[in-house]
């Protein structure tokens, strides 16, 4: 019973050691030659994860046996959190996730956060999402003119980080004296603010405000990021037939895979073409045509080149934005 | 209005193969889920969601529905046992959960906790069903004025949970509501009180802080003093106490409706926060139910109130969620996006297109309870013997699962910490009788009045507070609430 | 007692007194409502630190104590002199448990400190201790990492 009990002690401490031991261990000539771990920077359900969980999903059958994909969600100050864990992991090809952007942008220009978005080394773009000008039903406005020439119009958001930051530069674009209602808890709260009366206008992706189009209890002003009108809308112009142009070349959201810096170029290309593969694949296009998501693929040096455009015009609309962020 | 054929044919579906091993599995897990502090009934959905891929839609949806809907009861388990929530909502349940432990009553406690849950549960579905008609209407008469409101109603608990120590329930709840402003202000996105760590940016998280204060804090008392949670010379549990916990909870048919009614009014608002609604309703029991003294140490009552409307609100969160795309709840939002992942598209056509979804949501939501609530019933004396073992088995075990429920929560070690230094301060607060609930209402609700006040006053005039309706009778409850008390508190007096 | 009660007190007036001063560099509309609060609340927190002085004896606290027994939040019993070495010492195990996971990661830390706590501390026997933790660690395993995959802290050591 003694020497039952003494095995027993030294195995299960054995056993505690070779947890840790065994995988620092392993060489890392192949790659990959682990799980993947993919970092989402908001709560399971939302728009990033489902685009990730999908993607991640597809994506298995292009990886060697025994190699899975770990959706990780690390939420926290809009996504900050995620990038900052993804930025400063081991730059091996193991760890990457998913950017919004330029929405983390903004927090670089202002703060110091631990990453920089210019150095990330972008996979792909599985999204880019155009941005919907919508007014409530209930407001007096109906046209771009309308609020154009209004003296106050509210808009409700929820503050100016993520990809809210583009509203006042959209507002400073167009001209438009605008209010801003903050506060809200989220983008979901923020429309129904606008759809209850309480604001005006809400500029949202097209994925999120479309539920609220449909049933007009938000009406369609201006497509932003979208050089074509939208099927589902076609009365809506796009900011390039309305005039201006700027807008669509910096007004959307990315939905922009990427890991660390510095990642050795083999492993970039593999995953770069692993996510390519995985976009352009049948059975993920028709789970996005099912469940209404939208997609439109883009490989890594696209996304670079988007980015850097995008990027530079935040940088041209800096003083706009220190009004409200500082 | 409700296709009654419809309804009939998802029930035979629910009830019969492989319908039935999936309501079975998913309640069974979601309790589990639920009961564990750190996870919950959201957590079990997230693991179930890729298992449900190659299903069809309304065998997902059965499944994590019936998943979501148990892990409400399985919160409470913890919550009466070791005097901590098994999820956020179950925190009013600790009130008069815990002290019921403590005298040895814990097998009654589960026993009214099942019975409350489950018959709130199915109030909250048809209370959800027959708004499904006037759902905007509903939603569009709370605004700002009536958010403030709310969560000034939520704030007055504290005066109602001190009982005679006022004025360190007003202080520990000052100090919840400072603690609630650390992090971004929701308005102008100004840092505040977080000192350079950016880890304090989102503020101070409320599940490891409500650990730490509840659970560690007990645990530490345990071991110190050395008993059981239950006191010494109480009857061990049994099926009896059980039995009498189900008898007394059904007598209290009255208080369940309404409780079950403020928890669905309170889940279909969204933004408010569904952990508001057990405090809330307790609240409500305390001052309309006879005889109110027990309330606080160990009336079955409270215990009955905050659970029922715990489920409730889970109903209610239904509507905003199916007709607007737009959560109601944390996990409700983990279901809408499983919805989607389906292919399902939400919003005004659900009802019209996907009637059959709906109606499984539904019947899921009412299945998973009595599964629940029969398994519940039958394992409540076993699991209630956790009262009698000794503390040095418990309380380090206590403590472990609050860390790692913790960490489980963001994978960030400062979840960690923020447990134990709340810990720390739950058990020095528990010696010089500070009201820890206090505390955690304003944690919970201090950062929503700051920013409802601000918009509402941001948008109009203040006047708007006793013009709106809803706003001015909330006004009036919370004058009647806090002048009644001080009234009666002089009258003794002179 | 009274002298312990006086100290905490003392500390939440700090961190009062800290929040008010550090609100004080925000901007006005920021810093409005945190400023009314924590100045309710410090009044406030005077007031009871004045009760607290002027309830001389301690039969009187000991009259609150027990009508309020039952409370969630009543004291625990006994006297606090008498059991504050006992505190202290499981404090000290609690940080010491932090400072393990943190140290040298989840996996290790859990068996290893609750093995140590029960055998040294609690004085329970090698089997209760070892079958502990075992069980323990095994189910928190295979609950958190086998089924969530939650990427458990490695610890700084290892």
């Amino acid at each position: 019973m003694k020497k039952l009990l003494s095995a027993a002690i030294i195995g299960f401490f054995l056993f505690q050691g070779a947890l840790l031991w065994v995988p620092a261990n392993v060489k890392a000539a192949d790659f990959p030659s682990k799980n993947l771990e993919w970092y989402v920077g908001y709560s399971p359900g939302g728009g990033f994860d489902t685009y990730s969980r999908a993607l991640a999903k597809y994506m298995q059958k292009y990886l060697p046996k025994g190699i899975n994909i770990i959706i990780i969600n690390r939420p926290g100050a809009a996504s900050q959190e995620a990038a900052t864990t993804i930025y400063n992991a081991e730059p091996d090809g193991h760890t990457f996730g998913i950017w919004p952007m330029p929405g983390l942008y903004t927090p670089q220009m202002f703060f110091s956060p631990k990453y920089d978005v210019k150095k990330v080394s972008w996979f792909g773009t599985v999204l880019v999402e155009p941005m919907v000008v919508a007014v409530s039903a209930k407001s007096p406005y109906r046209t771009l003119k309308d609020l154009q020439q209004a003296e106050n119009v509210r808009v409700t958001l929820t503050g100016f980080s993520g990809p809210e930051v583009v509203v006042p530069i959209t507002m400073e674009i167009l001209g438009i004296k605008a209010q801003f209602i903050t506060g809200h808890k989220g983008s979901g709260e923020a429309m129904l603010a606008a759809v209850r009366g309480d604001g005006d206008l809400v500029i949202y992706t097209y994925g999120s405000i479309r539920k609220l189009l449909k049933s007009k209890q938000l009406l369609p002003v201006l497509l932003m990021g979208d050089k074509t009108r939208n099927p589902e809308f076609p009365d809506m112009p796009t900011a390039t037939e309305a005039g201006y142009a700027e807008l669509d070349d910096t007004v959307a959201v990315y939905r922009s895979i990427g890991g660390p810096p510095n990642l050795p170029s083999d492993r970039l290309a593999y995953l770069r073409d692993l996510l390519w593969k995985t976009m352009n694949d049948d059975e993920f296009k028709a789970w996005a045509e099912k469940a209404k998501r939208d997609i439109s693929p883009m490989n890594g040096e696209e996304t670079e080149k988007a980015l850097a455009k995008v990027l530079n015009q935040y940088d041209k609309y800096r003083p706009v934005l220190e009004k409200y962020i500082k | 209005m409700i296709e009654w054929g419809l309804m009939g044919s998802t029930l035979m579906e629910m009830l019969q193969w492989p319908g039935i091993v999936y309501l079975l599995s998913g309640s069974i897990i979601g309790m589990i889920f639920g009961a564990i502090p750190g996870l919950s009934g959201t957590t079990a959905i997230v693991v179930l969601i890729p298992l449900t891929f190659g299903m069809p839609p309304t065998t997902a949806m059965l499944w994590l529905a019936a998943a979501y809907g148990a892990g409400t009861y399985g919160g409470a388990i913890p919550a009466i046992l070791i005097n901590t929530p098994g999820e956020p909502p179950n925190a009013a349940t600790v009130i008069d959960g815990y002290p019921m432990a403590k005298k040895g009553k814990a097998g009654v406690a589960l026993g009214a906790a099942a019975t409350a849950s489950t018959l709130g549960g199915f109030i909250g579905l048809f209370i959800t069903l027959a708004m499904i008609p006037i759902i905007n209407r509903f939603l569009m008469a709370f605004s700002y004025q009536e958010f403030f409101m709310m969560a000034m109603l939520g704030l007055c608990i504290i005066a109602v949970v001190s009982g005679g120590t006022l004025l360190k329930g007003l202080v520990a709840g000052g100090l919840g509501m400072m603690l609630s402003f650390v992090g971004f202000d929701p308005i102008n996105s100004v840092l505040r009180f977080t000192f350079g760590i950016q880890y304090l940016w989102d503020g101070i998280p409320v599940v490891p802080a409500l650990f730490g204060l509840l659970a560690i804090g007990e645990a530490i008392v345990l071991l110190s003093r050395g008993h059981a949670i239950a006191a010494e010379h109480t009857a061990p549990p049994s099926r009896r106490q059980v039995l009498t916990g189900i008898r007394q909870t059904v007598a209290q048919w009255f208080l369940i409706l309404r409780s079950s009614a403020l928890g669905t009014f309170i889940g279909a608002v969204p933004g408010v926060g569904g952990t508001v609604a057990g405090f809330l309703a307790y609240m409500q029991a305390k001052n309309t139910c006879r005889n109110n003294q027990s309330f606080g140490k160990g009336d079955i009552r409270g215990v009955i109130a905050s659970e029922a409307a715990n489920d409730a609100k889970e109903g209610g969160a239904l509507l905003p969620t199916l007709a607007f795309g737009i959560p109601g709840s944390s996990g409700m939002a983990v279901l809408l996006g499983a919805l989607t992942l389906h292919g399902l598209d939400v919003g005004q056509d659900i009802f019209v297109m996907h009637l059959d979804i709906v109606y499984m949501l539904i019947m899921a939501g009412l299945g998973c309870h009595v599964v629940a609530a029969i398994i519940g019933l039958s394992l409540a004396d076993k699991v209630a013997i956790l009262t009698r073992i000794r503390p040095t088995l418990v309380g380090p075990v206590i403590f472990i699962v609050c860390i790692v429920g913790s960490y489980a929560l963001h994978n960030q070690m400062g979840d960690v910490f923020v447990c134990i230094i709340f810990g720390l301060l739950g058990y020095e607060m528990r010696k010089y009788r500070y009201p820890r609930i206090a505390l955690i209402l304003g944690l919970l609700l201090g950062n929503m009045a700051e920013t409802s006040l601000r918009q509402a006053l941001m948008m109009g005039s203040a006047w708007k507070f006793v013009t709106r309706p809803i706003s001015l009778s909330m006004l009036v409850l919370i004058v009647l609430l806090l002048l009644i008390p001080t009234i009666k508190y002089f009258r003794k007096k002179a | 007692m009274k002298r312990e009660e006086l100290v905490f007190n003392l500390f939440l007036l700090a961190v009062l007194v800290l929040m008010l001063v550090v609100n004080f560099q925000y901007r006005p509309r920021a810093r409005r409502i945190p400023m009314m609060t924590g100045l309710c609340t410090l009044g406030l927190l005077v007031a009871v630190n004045a009760r607290t002085i002027k309830n001389r004896t301690r039969d009187e606290f000991e009259k609150q104590s027990k009508s309020h027994a039952d409370d969630l939040d009543a004291p625990p019993q006994g006297s606090n002199a008498i059991y504050a070495k006992k505190e202290a010492v499981i404090i000290l195990w609690l940080i010491g448990l932090t400072a393990l996971m943190y140290l040298i990661g989840f996996l290790i830390a859990i068996p290893l400190y609750l093995f140590l706590f029960l055998y040294v501390f609690a004085k329970e026997t090698w089997k209760v201790s070892l079958g502990m933790s075992v069980g323990v660690f095994a189910v928190i395993y295979v609950i958190f990492v086998k089924i969530l995959n939650v990427h458990v802290h490695e610890g700084l050591l290892f």
